[in-house]
């Protein structure tokens, strides 16, 4: 099968906009979190959020909607990042809630009778994958997913597929989305929003804060990658996408579709669970999540998962819905080349049913082989992603 | 040689001209023209009124589980994956069967129906079920949970080619051995707010007549409907003994700002996918919708890539444009085709001079077994090919 490598990213985010600050701030366990500036937010659980500032840093791009500004900017980053000038490569976007104010702006036109905004036609999910195309100048196969908040993990999957079909022998993962007065009284009113802050895998949890980004990865064939001498980061071995096919909203407490996608996952990586000793959990710091989570690592890891150091960087930048797969498996890559684990922030009291090594506090220092990043989304989406550490 | 075709087993579908493959074929055969004036919603404010409903569609007839709310996209969906599990007949053996979705526009009624609520009411006591059943995903949720689908699941959202997307990815699962059963396809609905923004596009037909390869068109007539194939390896299909309606051969797709050249990279990747020559295509399904400049690169693109002159039909006259449902739509057209002759109806009379170098279907297609092309060309200058074989077979 074919061998895929990871060769550039870039990073859009609550913790900072380029890729050593956003590392920085992670390795630094630093909180991205702060009050709600982009809407009115008085009216829910909480105000607090992981918004991206400095943006546009390119005022041109002022009139776009901010989730296709943050999209542009990480593909562009990852794109140079690196170093490909290959005009057939494929582009793979992925966001949960898109434009969302533009798509309230123009439902909001229609109930009232009025004009459409002129931006109109930028509401359809494709148009950012378009214009992000075009301005790389790519002619590849281009696809535009919305697997709710398993996203972003899911574009690195279909950008992997493409490859391994020999569509492309190199593809732009994206994952991304804006915080929107739409999103977020959803999910206010799904009682998903913790009244205090985010933390993940203690015992008086309740519940996730929302948060903006976009994290891009350029996904290669490692041959290719090797013959016009890339900077590799790190090799993908597998993935894999499924449904817990159980609710809408609600995870099904038996982790049954979890457990089952790190195990499809692991076998189209073709390795054992023996081999895998970093996980990148979804982590939201709601009380089901994180505890059926938890249970499924144990089932899939056995009795070593207690050794394996798992980590959620949610507790830092928040839940970047769309984004979230991209931007945290981002932050996997980086754990694989510098043997760096960023922490659990915010975890003070343990939890009995929370009983895995989740690096509380501050980071850690371990060389990781090969890391499982997990993301799953309303709908019952999942998706899990096995990385490997790059031994040249 | 490994074996790189997807068998068909089984084929849901809802167009305005019939909904199930045996109506379908039935509404091909007659020439049935599905647009008619919007009654969907109240478009009497907009200056297109005109589309392509699926106005007999009756969600009762296909599941019997009670629903508190549905989008229309997620009604569709539901029910096209019924009557393509019903047909496939996917054997209960603890096989974990996924689903590939597309769709241009998901689920824009609810999104408008929940913007209502915040506007109308107090934001904290938005409605949330409305809030789940407004995601672009939602579809594919109610469909997974409905059959237990619990297999590879993919939601591709946006594009006129979201359906290509989601067959050429099933495809490639199907290949890889990664699913041994997926359901894939697309759907997608008449809404207002689809419409608003194919509007501002300047994409939409004002006069409401589907005029595909008329270079006075005047735009697209939105359309809408679903398909849903039931794919599976023909090692599997073989196995358990079942119907093979045709087989998925190959798919490519390719991007340009010249739709001329993006079509002519999607076909020419699809056909090496297949490993099948340009002549050996016997009929193309071509995505022309009444976009002159679009319609008018696909026209230049068959004409210099099919020398031998395969016939073209243009269903999108009868369909309107069905956008994410087009190219499982269209395969079940091929699989129709094979079982009983395509008339010329199928592509109505063309209003300006029809375009040189390629042969509009304008006589009865005889029935047969034939290998398809089937074309997806989005105004964004994205295009995707599918090349199907059909075999002559039962429809009903």
């Amino acid at each position: 099968m074919t061998d895929a490598v990871i060769t550039g990213l870039g990073v859009v985010s609550p913790l900072g906009n380029d890729l050593d600050a956003f590392w920085r701030a992670l390795c630094g366990g630093q909180s991205g979190l702060g009050p709600i500036t982009h809407f009115d937010a008085s009216a829910f659980r909480n105000n607090l959020a992981g918004e991206v500032r400095g943006f546009p840093p390119d005022p041109a791009d002022a009139a776009l909607p901010r989730a296709c500004q943050y999209a542009l900017h990480a593909i562009d980053a990852a794109w140079r990042d690196s170093g490909l000038a290959d005009g057939r490569a494929a582009l793979v976007a992925a966001t949960n809630f898109g434009c969302a104010e533009l798509g309230q702006a123009l439902c909001e036109a229609a109930i009232r009778g009025q004009a459409s905004p002129a931006a109109a036609p930028r509401w359809q999910m494709d148009w950012l994958t378009n214009l992000a195309a075009e301005r790389l100048g790519l002619a590849g196969p281009r696809a535009t997913l919305s697997l709710s908040c398993a996203s972003g993990v899911a574009a690195i999957g279909v950008a992997l597929e493409l490859i391994r079909a020999g569509r492309a022998r190199a593809a732009v993962a994206c994952g991304y989305d804006e915080l929107s007065f739409y999103a977020y009284s959803g999910l206010s009113a799904l009682r998903a929003i913790t009244p205090d802050t985010i933390r993940p895998f203690d015992k008086n949890r309740k519940g996730t804060i929302f948060a903006e980004g976009a994290g891009a990865l350029v996904i290669e064939d490692r041959r290719a990658a090797l013959a016009r001498g890339a900077r590799i980061y790190a090799r993908v071995l597998g993935h894999a996408m499924n449904n817990d096919a159980y609710h809408m909203t609600a995870p099904d407490k038996t982790g049954r579709g979890i457990v089952a996608v790190m195990r499809a996952a692991l076998a189209d990586a073709r390795i054992e669970p023996g081999a895998v000793d970093h996980v990148k959990a979804h982590g939201t710091g709601t009380i089901f999540n994180d505890k059926t989570e938890t249970a499924a690592i144990k089932e899939v890891l056995g009795p070593r998962a207690s050794r394996v150091p798992v980590n959620s960087m949610k507790s830092m930048m928040g839940h970047t819905m769309g984004a979230a797969g991209s931007l945290e498996t981002i932050g996997a890559v980086l754990t694989l080349r510098d043997g760096i684990i960023p922490p659990t922030v915010n975890l003070e009291t343990p939890d009995p049913e929370c009983d895995l090594d989740y690096v509380p506090g501050s980071a850690r220092r371990q060389l990781v082989r090969v890391a499982l990043c997990n993301s799953y989304g309303f709908g019952g989406t999942n998706a899990a992603l096995l990385l490997e550490r790059w031994e040249p | 040689m490994t074996d790189r075709r997807a068998a068909i087993t089984g084929i849901g579908v809802i167009t305005p001209i019939g909904t199930g493959l045996a109506e379908f074929a039935r509404g091909l055969r007659e020439g049935r023209s599905g647009i008619g004036d919007i009654t969907n919603f109240d478009a009497e404010r907009l200056p297109v009124r005109r589309a392509a409903e699926a106005r007999d569609f009756d969600l009762a007839r296909h599941i019997s589980s009670m629903k508190t709310y549905l989008d229309r996209a997620s009604a569709f969906s539901l029910a096209a994956a019924s009557m393509a599990l019903r047909q496939a007949a996917w054997p209960k053996d603890g096989v974990d069967a996924g689903l590939c979705l597309g769709s241009a526009w998901g689920c824009q009624d609810t999104i408008e129906l929940y913007t209502r609520k915040l506007v109308e009411s107090d934001p904290k006591f938005a409605p949330p079920l409305v809030f789940t059943h407004s995601y672009a995903n939602a579809p594919n949720s109610l469909v997974a949970i409905e059959f237990a689908l619990r297999g590879h699941n993919a939601c591709f959202a946006g594009g006129a080619g979201a359906g290509a997307d989601a067959l050429q990815h099933a495809l490639d699962m199907v290949r890889a051995g990664q699913s041994r059963r997926l359901l894939a396809g697309g759907v997608d609905v008449v809404s207002e707010i689809a419409l608003r923004a194919m509007i501002a596009d300047g994409l939409a037909s004002v006069s409401g007549v589907g005029r595909p390869f008329d270079p006075a068109a005047d735009g697209l007539v939105p359309g809408e409907g679903a398909g849903l194939l039931a794919l599976e390896s023909p090692q599997s299909a073989a196995c358990r003994n079942a119907a093979v309606l045709g087989y998925l051969l190959g798919a490519g797709s390719a991007a340009a700002p010249d739709p001329e050249a993006a079509v002519a990279g999607a076909v020419a990747a699809a056909l090496a996918d297949a490993g099948v020559d340009a002549g050996e295509i016997g009929l193309i399904l071509a995505s022309a919708c009444g976009i002159p400049r679009l319609d008018a690169a696909e026209a230049a693109a068959i004409a210099r890539l099919f020398p031998a002159r395969p016939p073209v039909a243009a269903l999108k006259s009868l369909l309107g444009d069905p956008l994410g449902a087009w190219a499982p739509v269209a395969v079940a057209a091929a699989v129709a085709s094979a079982e009983a002759a395509l008339p010329p109806a199928a592509c109505p009379s063309v209003g300006g001079p029809p375009p040189g170098g390629i042969d509009l279907l304008r006589e009865p297609l005889p029935p047969g077994a034939r290998t398809c092309l089937i074309l997806n060309v989005a105004p964004s200058g994205a295009a995707a090919a599918i090349v199907a074989a059909v075999n002559a077979h039962p429809v009903a």
